[in-house]
């Protein structure tokens, strides 16, 4: 519950344009890894929300 | 489109959010050029915090900041990798070339099951990069040739030079080219 508390906060004070997601693309170079924005941060971004199943 | 960019060494990072923990590789093309996808489960905070709708792009500049945002149901913008460098003022990355022999850390480290291995070559050289088990057994040659001098990296699906995948485990990865000798350690999860 602490944790769930700890990451709601969180969301709010990094702001809406964020969030942390684990990659499961296995050819992905960050496949297991949690990853968020900065991530990527030196980097350009594209995010695709695709097709859910 | 995003081909394109990669092979001109533009920093540019594709992330594709699914709305469910069963994404559809095969029909996606996220799945391309080692794309990072993610799936987002109920109650789909990262979908509502961006208020995106199904097959939305969002390009977002270095500091993290929505610069661009389109909705792609009528296919990809043929125009994309136009727009991308001319609303991110991008050059070409013209990486320095390398002045030393390095090898650096493995990328995810740990892993599961393939990792980056990166390396640089100030010149052409004969270049060997081996795995081994903490008893110090070759579990796999990853590369063994002559190679042009740059920037390279490797990838090791975590199997054996049989072709067979190995136990979990902390492994040592060495680079030889000429006289430069580097080991690194590796964690790979199961």
């Amino acid at each position: 519950m602490k944790k769930i508390t700890f990451l709601f906060i969180m969301s709010i004070i990094l702001g809406e344009y964020d969030y942390s997601l684990e990659d499961i693309n296995p050819t992905s170079e960050y496949y297991g890894n949690n990853i968020d924005v900065s991530t990527f941060e030196g980097n350009l971004s594209l995010h695709y929300f695709g097709h859910f199943t | 489109m995003y081909d394109n960019l990669i092979a001109e060494n533009y920093p540019v990072k594709l992330i594709g959010i699914a709305k469910d923990s069963q994404i559809n590789y095969s029909s996606n093309w996220t799945n391309d050029n080692d794309a990072s996808v993610c799936a987002d489960t109920s109650p789909y905070s990262t979908w509502n915090g961006w208020n995106a709708s199904q097959r939305d792009l969002f390009l977002l500049d270095k500091d993290g900041n929505i610069i661009f945002q389109q909705n792609i149901t009528s296919g990809l913008p043929q125009n994309l990798d136009s727009l991308i460098i001319n609303l991110s003022n991008l050059s070409i990355i013209d990486e320095p070339f390398p002045i030393k022999f390095n090898l650096y850390n493995a990328y995810p480290n740990p892993f599961n099951p393939i990792t980056t291995l990166r390396y640089d070559l100030p010149e052409d050289e004969l270049v060997t990069i081996t795995i081994y088990d903490m008893m110090g057994r070759k579990v796999k040659t990853v590369i063994n040739g002559k190679q042009t001098s740059g920037h390279k990296s490797v990838k090791w699906n975590s199997n054996n030079d049989n072709g067979i995948p190995v136990s979990a485990g902390l492994y040592i990865y060495t680079m030889e080219a000429g006289k430069f000798r580097q080991t690194k350690k590796i964690v790979l999860l199961r």
